[in-house]
């Protein structure tokens, strides 16, 4: 048996709540951990991942108790019930890199002070040596420019890299047990891809032992040795990566499994779930029908004190009757600006909005709701924002209808109840409060608001990224049920790369306000012709150790849209960009050979190539292999 | 240089407000009731020599050739002149004022000086709980004494009674002769000057007023404190971040402090701005003979441009305290220098 | 188990499963029930002693607001000079002031005129100031204009300290109780123009108001329905805060000689009045309005942090 560095055995704690008493948040935890090994800790929210990954490092909420059990560290207990005496370790030998990214640093002290912070804290480096540690710790992390950067306050930095510089404050004084909770939530994806691989190249390099708690199974699969699985502050599972994903032993292994598969619209789902629709198997709208929704070169730019923000550069699409299209992208891509122009709530810089051929664009919202009936609904992202906390839900769903003054009180009291039906909910929830029920339930009463005077288009702006996995899967259905049972357009727009595989009929990729890649949903995923387009589906991982990893990936941070580059938006982060690429913005054209738009001027070459991964082979711009997959 | 331009613009903006002020200032004081040039002109005169009076005074002109004159006048710092003791307002003002800043500055200086780590023991102490509820009680009880009502009890306890204050008649003894006018501040005067004598006679009489004012106008300051770095130390990621990375408790409540500087920045500047004209009770009772006091008798003999003068002066000081504290904020926040909001 | 149970972080809430509501995807759903608002508010009042005390003194100077002149045990103007700063005794149990005049029932009289004036001056200033608060975001592209104006004059108001703007105003006005009431107002609705404009500005961008608007709802309805009722909880809460702050003006105001002028029974001038006899040793005077003063100063300023924490939106979220 090899040395363990983390023992933990029979750990159990309590939570004092004033409301439900003494709850046990930990539950006899046994956990044994081995140098160099990378352990996934996977549970929904609430499971007691974060209390277990404090726990080990000292920080309990002030209402938390060790009830039993001892932690082992190098054979000898910690003190994690003493503050003080943990206060020494923490930072130190053990140490934990937590999500918040700019949230998690000190907003009036320089990058380079909190660095140092960390190593006054502890005598782990020496005094003369901290300055330059510093600086090397920034290079370590990826951050360009460190020696400059020392002096820069969060701010001025990124939330990808200030992510970084929370990675850097872990690493400061080289720990033996790295730990992570959720180190990636709220970041992009292509960032997230590149935060995980250095987390895990870092890992691998300093030889330290390592945690990562996530809800992502994908995660796990990808980054872990080894996999923990908790469920109410009890452990349920514990398998080698490989194995788990393979055959989980357990009933709730397999379930979150299913899940986490469902969630990114496999086949699993729908051979499991009958109630599941198989969204590629559903007619598509005709294609010779005449579009409900077409965009012509759509423009917005918002004009701030000091800059202009290039929010949207010229985008053109239709959408047909019936017909699903996702704008896909990520922060800074525009594609909720171009979902609030369509609904009416901005008005576009230039550019026409057809609906039904009307050109709506530069019609007020309350003009178009008198003219049009209200054609066009939107459910949004946050749905406890999205409903006024002082109204019953019944009267946010009958808002619409009281507006419309066609329905008197007690047929829209009726209509009230159908609509909740219709999205799954009782009656009896007309009279509650937003705040009395869930985000989920929230977010049915925004739909059944949304549909209630029977609208031709729904824009849905990220309806379901506010959403737990299992809920979010939950509401796609029912998304889906009602565009077949009231033919419903939807213009879905996300980030969510496995909602959208879900819903979508076709999908338009956005990056810095233009449409890089458009075409239908099984083209797109099937394979990519656009280097952008590439980047971002090689970026979502699947539940699946084996799944084969692209690397094709891009360097750097997202531009910001007040300095466009000059000629193709990518081309500061492309592996295939050519001086030519700063020349002008790439049209969006056909690419021949497949049904889909890409905005490249490396088009042909890519597709002779065979894609964008062999093209950036054959330049020596990828490397031949992914790094090795987790052992065992 | 960001300072620079960042001082110029707010200088910029301040413009408007002091037109704003003045014109204010100008309808207020001509509503008042009696009529300036009978006042002066004395009960047995004639009309004629009201007439000419009016006339001197501008009076009989229309109202907006006086605003015309007024601002004009302002523009050079004339404020006019008292009609009362026939000097110019400004220099009497001039002479008033710095017994109210001695007291105002002193007294804000020791409220700051407790009150700040009071506010942060009270939220971050070993014993919060017991230092918590005393600060909100004490804040409570500051909150509803009235200050001029706590300077006569103290008058009433440590003068009447027990003798060992001096009697609340000014800055100084009347025995003791006034120290050569440097500043104008007694005490500081007697400090610059070296006479012990009338130091020691000053800082006597300073000791009932000032605490009157520190009791009650701590309050705030503790309260400020107190909430806001609770806020930052219970509210912020950051402060998890210094946990997680092994700071001592002290480091991580100087770093809540510092981050929480700012709305007690403020509420100092509010409290400043405030008893420049609320010193007024204290001044009464104590006799002080300040800038307060002035303003009672210019209102009581309906002094119009002894009124107008104060209130502008007040004003424009307050404007002045504002601007101070807009430029800490900029020094005190990297994120206010970088231009984000 | 549901992972779709409500966040029901509120310690108002009682969590209860009402059964499971089979939704159209076979999901089981926890809803979870509330008591009423009037339920809620007096479970709070309950657990928070000092706001009850604060109820107290409120609804006790009110009481004497209306009868405090009639219940004294003498009438609070005559003046007796047979007994001038005569102590605390059965015949005069708060003594007499300088004139004769039985403090008692002066100290009990006074809210008539304290009280009253603080009350009126804040219903006033509210009635402008929560409005003009809302109409100051700018509805329209002229709104926005307009409440941009209106904020400098806020701006220009707010510049001159609080006591001497309001020493001069009843200076302006002459010193009558409608003066200083209107002085006060004048003072005090700047404030609530901004305590309700903040929180309409953060309504405003709320995305029901956004919701409310792809409904058909009207800039009015908006306004008034939705940006309102989510805008009005610091302007509450500030109310008793202003109502504190109005009783110590007016008190300073009269303690100077410039708001309410003897005989009319008033705390402050009682207090100035009293200063003089308790150089001498004579304390009961001053002593017993300030006393009074500062107990209903107290009471508001309890339910003013009461309120605080009654409507404070991390507690009933």
């Amino acid at each position: 048996m090899t040395a363990q560095l983390l023992e933990v055995e029979g750990l159990t704690t309590e939570f004092e709540s004033s409301r439900r008493g003494r709850v046990t948040s930990l539950a006899e935890i046994d956990i044994a951990l081995a140098e160099g090994e990378i352990l996934g800790v996977v549970g929904e929210s609430g499971a007691g991942k974060s209390v277990l990954l404090r726990t080990i490092l000292g920080v309990l909420h002030p209402n938390e108790r060790i009830a039993a059990g001892t932690i082992r560290f190098h054979g000898e207990p910690l003190p994690i019930s003493e503050d003080d005496a943990m206060q020494e370790r923490r930072g130190a030998t053990i140490s934990l890199i937590e999500s918040g990214q700019r949230a998690r640093l000190d907003p009036v002290r320089r990058i380079g002070d909190q660095l140092l912070d960390v190593m006054n804290a502890h005598d782990r480096v020496v005094r003369e040596r901290r300055h330059e540690r510093a600086e090397e710790l920034l290079r370590l992390v990826g951050i360009p420019d460190a020696q400059h950067q020392l002096r820069s306050y969060p701010h001025e930095l990124s939330g990808g890299m200030c992510q970084r510089v929370v990675i850097a404050l872990a690493l400061a004084n080289s720990p033996e047990l790295l730990m992570a909770d959720e180190p990636t939530a709220g970041l992009d994806v292509t960032i997230q891809t590149q935060i995980l691989d250095l987390f895990r190249s870092l890992v691998r390099e300093t030889g330290a032992a390592s945690i990562l708690a996530t809800r992502d199974l994908a995660q796990v699969a990808h980054y872990c040795d080894r996999v923990v699985v908790l469920r109410a502050g009890r452990i349920v599972d514990q398998a080698p990566v490989r194995r788990f994903f393979a055959r989980p032993a357990t009933d709730y292994g397999a379930f979150l499994l299913r899940a986490a598969h469902a969630a990114r619209g496999e086949e699993i789902a729908r051979a499991e779930s009958p109630t599941a629709p198989a969204r590629r198997d559903r007619a598509r709208p005709a294609a010779d029908a005449e579009p409900l929704l077409d965009v012509r070169g759509l423009v917005k730019h918002y004009r701030t004190q000091r800059h202009v923000v290039h929010a949207v550069n010229g985008i053109s699409f239709s959408l047909r009757p019936g017909e699903t299209l996702a704008l896909v992208g990520e922060s800074g891509s525009g594609k909720t600006t171009v979902g609030r122009c369509i609904a009416g709530l901005i008005r576009p810089t230039e550019g026409e909005i057809r609906l039904l051929g009307r050109d709506v664009g530069h019609v007020s919202t309350r003009r178009r709701s008198q003219q049009a009936g209200l054609e066009t609904q939107v459910v949004f992202q946050e749905p406890r924002e999205s409903l006024n906390p002082r109204w019953k839900l019944g009267a946010s769903v009958e808002e619409p209808l009281r507006h419309q003054k066609q329905l008197d009180r007690r047929q829209r009291a009726r209509r009230v109840l159908e609509l909740l039906e219709l999205v799954g909910l009782g009656g009896e929830l007309a009279d509650s409060y937003p705040h009395q029920t869930s985000a989920g339930v929230q977010q049915r009463v925004a739909i059944a608001r949304a549909i209630a005077v029977n609208p031709k288009l729904v824009v849905l702006d990220e309806p379901t990224s506010a959403l737990d996995m299992s809920v979010k899967a939950q509401v796609i259905d029912l998304l889906i049920r009602l565009q077949d049972r009231l033919g419903l357009s939807y213009l879905f727009i996300s980030h969510d790369m496995t909602a959208v595989r879900m819903i979508a009929h076709r999908i338009a990729i956005m990056y810095l306000g233009r449409i890089m890649l458009h075409g239908p949903a099984d083209d797109v995923f099937a394979q990519q012709t656009n280097p952008y387009g590439r980047a971002l589906l090689s970026s979502v991982l699947y539940p699946d150790p084996e799944q084969e990893r692209s690397l094709f990936r891009l360097e750097g941070e997202i531009p910001s849209a007040i300095e466009l580059p000059p000629g193709c938006p990518l081309a500061t982060r492309c592996p295939l960009a050519q001086p030519r690429c700063n020349d002008a913005p790439p049209p969006l054209e056909p690419v021949a050979g497949f049904a889909q738009l890409s905005a490249c001027v490396r088009n042909s070459e890519i597709v002779q190539a065979g894609g964008p991964d062999a093209l950036a082979r054959r330049e020596g711009r990828l490397p031949e292999r992914d790094e090795p997959v987790a052992a065992g | 240089m960001r300072v620079f331009w960042y001082t110029a613009r707010r200088l910029l903006y301040v413009i408007p407000q002091v037109i704003g002020i003045s014109l204010v200032t100008f309808v207020v004081v001509r509503l008042l009731p009696s009529n300036p040039a009978y006042a002066l002109a004395g009960p047995a005169a004639t009309q004629e020599t009201i007439d000419t009076i009016e006339k001197r005074l501008g009076l009989n002109q229309p109202i907006w050739v006086q605003y015309g004159k007024y601002v004009r006048d302002l523009a050079h710092g004339d404020l006019g002149s008292s009609f009362v003791s026939g000097r110019s307002v400004l220099s009497d003002i001039g002479q008033r004022l710095p017994a109210t800043l001695e007291l105002l500055v002193l007294g804000l200086f020791f409220a700051f000086l407790i009150g700040v780590p009071l506010g942060v023991l009270s939220a971050l102490g070993r014993g919060r709980r017991i230092a918590g509820r005393a600060s909100l009680g004490y804040g409570l009880l500051a909150g509803a004494i009235p200050d001029f009502w706590l300077g006569l009890i103290l008058v009433y306890v440590l003068y009447t009674k027990l003798k060992v204050a001096p009697a609340p008649l000014g800055q100084l003894s009347p025995s003791v002769p006034t120290p050569r006018h440097v500043t104008g501040a007694v005490a500081l005067d007697a400090l610059i000057t070296g006479n012990w004598v009338a130091f020691k006679s000053a800082l006597g009489h300073l000791v009932l007023p000032l605490i009157t004012l520190v009791f009650v106008y701590m309050a705030p300051i503790v309260k400020y404190t107190r909430s806001s770095v609770e806020d930052v130390y219970y509210g912020s990621e950051f402060i998890q971040q210094y946990r997680v990375n092994g700071l001592s408790h002290r480091a991580i409540v100087m770093r809540a402090l510092r981050n929480g500087l700012p709305p007690v920045i403020t509420i100092v500047g509010v409290l400043f701005g405030f008893l420049l004209g609320g010193l007024v009770l204290i001044e009464q009772v104590f006799a002080w003979g300040g800038f307060g006091q002035y303003a009672v008798q210019a209102i009581t003999n309906s002094d119009f441009s002894a009124v107008e003068g104060f209130v502008v002066v007040a004003a424009i000081f307050n404007l002045i305290v504002y601007l101070i504290v807009d430029l800490l904020y900029f020094v005190v926040d990297p994120r206010l220098r970088a231009g984000v909001t | 188990m549901s992972t779709d149970t409500g966040p029901t972080a509120s310690g108002q809430v009682v969590e209860q499963e009402v059964g499971h509501v089979d939704s159209a995807l076979g999901a089981p759903l926890t809803v979870a029930v509330q008591r009423g608002e009037l339920t809620q508010f007096v479970g709070f009042a309950r657990t928070n002693r000092p706001f009850i005390v604060g109820l107290v003194i409120v609804a006790i100077s009110i009481f004497l607001m209306a009868v405090g002149p009639l219940i004294g045990t003498r009438n609070p103007t005559t003046e007796d000079f047979n007994a001038i700063l005569s102590g605390p005794t059965g015949a005069h149990w708060f003594g007499t002031d300088q004139n004769g005049r039985d403090v008692f029932s002066r100290v009990l009289a006074a809210p008539r005129i304290d009280v009253y004036i603080a009350l009126v001056s804040t219903f006033f200033a509210m009635a402008l100031g929560i409005p003009l608060g809302v109409l100051a975001t700018g509805a329209s592209r002229l709104g926005e204009l307009a409440g941009e104006w209106l904020l400098r004059a806020m701006d220009v108001i707010q510049a001159f300290p609080v006591f001497i703007l309001a020493l001069a105003l009843v200076a302006a006005f002459g010193p009558s109780a409608l003066n200083v009431i209107i002085a006060l107002t004048i003072l005090q609705f700047p404030v609530f123009l901004r305590l309700t404009r903040g929180a309409a500005l953060a309504a405003r961008g709320r995305t029901y108001v956004e919701a409310g608007r792809l409904s058909g709802a009207g800039t009015l309805s908006v306004m008034f329905r939705h940006v309102l009722p989510n805008s009005i909880a610091p302007a509450l809460v500030g109310a008793s805060v202003a109502v504190a702050q109005a009783i110590l003006i007016t008190a300073g105001l009269s303690f100077v000689g410039a708001g309410i002028r003897p005989p009319t029974p008033e705390w402050g001038s009682m207090i100035s009045d009293g200063a003089q006899s308790l150089i001498t040793g004579q304390w009961w005077p001053s002593v017993f309005p300030g006393v009074a003063l500062g107990v209903v100063v107290l009471g508001y300023a309890l339910v003013g942090d009461g309120l605080r924490l009654y409507l404070d939106p991390s507690r009933r979220r």
